[in-house]
């Protein structure tokens, strides 16, 4: 029996969650402080590793939260290290690299994206970095699975999302790649980030629909508006359903290779649609620079690439109903 | 926030998986008429002998009082499996039911249970009129007391299976000077009552859903009325939550089914480009993918919508987010199986019954249209869930 509400458990990491989001908006620095002082980057991480053992769930929620404050999406890179350096001991033999070391910052990792998402690049030849402050090592995530990245050349380049830096890097990966729970969990976590956005991009539309007036009234009371609104309410709904669905399939140790795939899809066709909608319902101000909506629609279409796009997994969920090779 | 499947569900859904496997008719459902009923009666005392009727209705109604997860997982068993859904029967099950256990009199419930739940009563719902579709407070019909009769006169519209059904769930205007929604009641109408003309409404798909129902002088016994004189409102709530709740689940999963059988539908047939199969087109994938992963959202929103309503905290519109993404979903995967079958699709196949793909095309408009059009429920959303101004 499916159970997609948050127990009080949960909810109680929602609440240190927002505590981390609202940090967040001060800046990078006060967020990344406060997601290590309050535990959520080890939300997820087993309890013999030191972490809070909530699972795919806890870590969902929590960045569903962090996502509706735009925190970089380089929050996922310690939490997937730990889940690399937990799955493949030998990994963190090799790298100097622990658990807790990357939990607590002590050892910064970056989050690389494999550019085998978009072409038929070697493996581990080419990455798309979020970098991290000092970081040698980045968690880098493929088709195939997760690895480590040896940051060798990087070269920065400037991002369409001003607000996260980019940078393309060369390096060589180590070992095997984990997957597929890994890669699984990548983009169930992805989508979170991509949930928040879309609530987010909802309720300031929603504020301002019903702030702003022209002939006399709000113009949230217009059905033109209202349901436009509705129809982003209804994207919504659906990638919050996904996501869950996806995070406690995780956590049951279910694998349909289905879920995952979808909740990616679904969220990432929600964030860029709502946001892209949101423009439209702020109206003029919200083709200025001065409104947040373009950091919004930036960030979706960062998210929307990052772990493959809605038309990758789209692709590999009808391949492999369909059992077509790869 | 979890998925758990319990020693007794697992067990549960294997009994019922090798039941319906041996048990599923292999013909058909009718359209309509009185071969639909036949066959709906004739499935719902097959499961009521094998006890598999009333999942979660309570014992002393003659259900297996189970708890909810049980029904969800029967309902995924019979998708599975291609079994019938209730078809005219979903009235007496899903609503009908239910409100006699809530608001019935004793003589009501021993008199109507044990035969809706033995597949010996059909059962419509007269709610809709002609100027009170989505406004239902507005509804007309008129009933005066008449010694210890109500005496009904109006008229009725868009009543699913009325031509086939022996009772009605029928909200009438009983005292026409109080606020709109305080002078209704609900009452138990007999169909075969004189004075009640059903004119069946052809849909476009060729069969008849739906009816029109005129009340001329009907006479029904006051002991007919549920809840009270006045008190219908209240009532109707009941009985459309209950409509609400998991009745369209069965429909919502059969989606995910067909979706996958366009994937297979694409291994074989032509691309509608002309070269090559289906399947090897990147468009028709990328199609397949939409109509797949549209059918997995349902599910997912299904169970998100039941979890809030077991946990006690259902959302102030999550039937109307389902339905619009049911409508959107079931209407992108009928015209995409019409695109795939290419010229195929201008053969009726309507003898497939429920099975047919013309016929389930045509069946697709009304989704964004019955149970409230798609505006009403984008309008829901936005008054309701969103709290935007009216």
């Amino acid at each position: 029996m499916y159970d997609l509400v948050p127990d009080e458990t949960q909810r109680a990491i929602i609440d240190t969650a927002r505590d981390v989001a609202g940090a967040w908006t001060a800046g990078d620095r006060d967020g990344w402080d406060a997601a290590v002082r309050s535990g959520l980057l080890a939300l997820g991480t087993a309890e013999e590793h030191g972490g809070a053992g909530a699972g795919a769930c806890g870590e969902m929620l929590a960045l569903i939260e962090l996502g509706a404050v735009r925190a970089t999406p380089a929050v996922l890179a310690p939490m997937l290290a730990a889940h690399l350096l937990a799955a493949r001991p030998d990994l963190a033999e090799r790298t100097g690299l622990s658990v807790t070391g990357v939990l607590t910052g002590e050892q910064p990792v970056a989050l690389a994206d494999s550019w085998q998402w978009h072409h038929d690049a070697a493996p581990g030849t080419d990455w798309r970095v979020l970098p991290a402050a000092g970081a040698r090592w980045a968690v880098a995530v493929s088709p195939a699975g997760l690895q480590l990245l040896d940051v060798q050349a990087a070269e920065a380049v400037p991002g369409f999302d001003r607000d996260v830096p980019l940078a393309r890097v060369t390096g060589s990966a180590l070992g095997e790649p984990a997957g597929p729970a890994l890669v699984d969990r990548a983009l169930t976590l992805a989508a979170a980030l991509q949930v928040g956005l879309a609530r987010q991009v909802l309720d300031v539309c929603v504020a301002y629909a019903k702030a702003r007036h022209q002939f006399g009234k709000p113009i949230g009371s217009f059905q033109a508006v209202k349901h436009m609104l509705a129809d982003m309410a209804v994207e919504l709904e659906a990638a919050q359903a996904c996501t869950a669905h996806s995070a406690v399939l995780i956590d049951a140790g279910v694998e349909d290779g289905m879920a995952a795939r979808t909740a990616k899809v679904v969220a990432g066709q929600a964030a860029v649609t709502v946001t892209r909608l949101g423009i439209q319902v702020h109206g003029g101000i919200g083709v200025t620079a001065e409104c947040d909506m373009h950091r919004y629609l930036r960030r979706a279409h960062l998210l929307e690439q990052l772990f493959g796009s809605s038309d990758f997994h789209g692709e590999g969920v009808v391949r492999s109903l369909a059992a077509l090779p790869g | 926030m979890r998925f758990v499947e319990s020693e007794s569900e697992v067990a549960f859904r294997k009994e019922a998986r090798a039941w319906l496997e041996e048990n599923v008719p292999s013909e058909p459902r009718p359209h309509d008429g009185p071969a639909a009923r036949e066959y709906d009666l004739a499935w719902q005392r097959r499961l009521y002998e094998a006890g598999w009727a009333g999942i979660n209705w309570p014992a002393e109604y003659g259900g297996r009082d189970l708890p909810l997860s049980q029904q969800i997982i029967w309902v995924e068993e019979c998708v599975r499996a291609n079994a019938p859904g209730p078809g005219c029967l979903i009235g007496a099950l899903n609503h009908a039911g239910p409100t006699l256990m809530m608001y019935g009199t004793q003589e009501q419930k021993d008199r109507h249970l044990p035969k809706i739940l033995s597949g010996q009563e059909v059962w419509c719902q007269g709610f809709s009129e002609p100027e009170a579709g989505s406004d239902l407070a507005g509804i007309r019909t008129r009933a005066v007391v008449d010694g210890d009769h109500l005496v009904v006169t109006g008229q009725k519209i868009w009543t699913s299976y009325a031509d086939l059904a022996d009772y009605q769930e029928l909200l009438v205007r009983t005292d026409p000077d109080a606020p709109k929604h305080k002078g209704i009641s609900w009452v138990i109408c007999d169909m075969r009552s004189p004075g009640i003309e059903v004119r069946p409404i052809r849909l476009m798909g060729g069969d008849n859903h739906f009816s029109e129902i005129f009340y001329d002088e009907v006479r029904i016994p006051l002991a007919n009325v549920v809840g009270g004189l006045n008190n219908g409102w209240k009532v109707a709530m009941a009985t459309l939550n209950f409509e609400r709740g998991t009745a369209f689940m069965a429909d919502q999963l059969k989606l995910t089914r067909i979706a996958q059988e366009l994937v297979e539908l694409a291994k074989v047939v032509p691309a509608p480009s002309g070269r090559g199969k289906a399947i090897d087109d990147g468009e028709i994938r990328a199609a397949l993918a939409r109509a797949v992963i549209g059918s997995r959202t349902l599910q997912s929103m299904t169970y998100q919508l039941v979890s809030r309503q077991v946990a006690g905290v259902p959302g102030a519109a999550d039937s109307s987010l389902l339905r619009i993404q049911f409508s959107l979903v079931a209407q992108y995967i009928h015209r995409l199986a019409m695109r795939l079958r290419g010229a195929d699709g201008l053969v009726d196949d309507s003898e497939l019954g429920e099975r047919s793909w013309t016929y389930n095309y045509l069946w697709s408009f009304q989704t964004s249209i019955g149970g409230g059009t798609r505006e009403i429920q984008r309008d829901i959303v936005g008054n309701r869930h969103l709290l935007l101004p009216r």
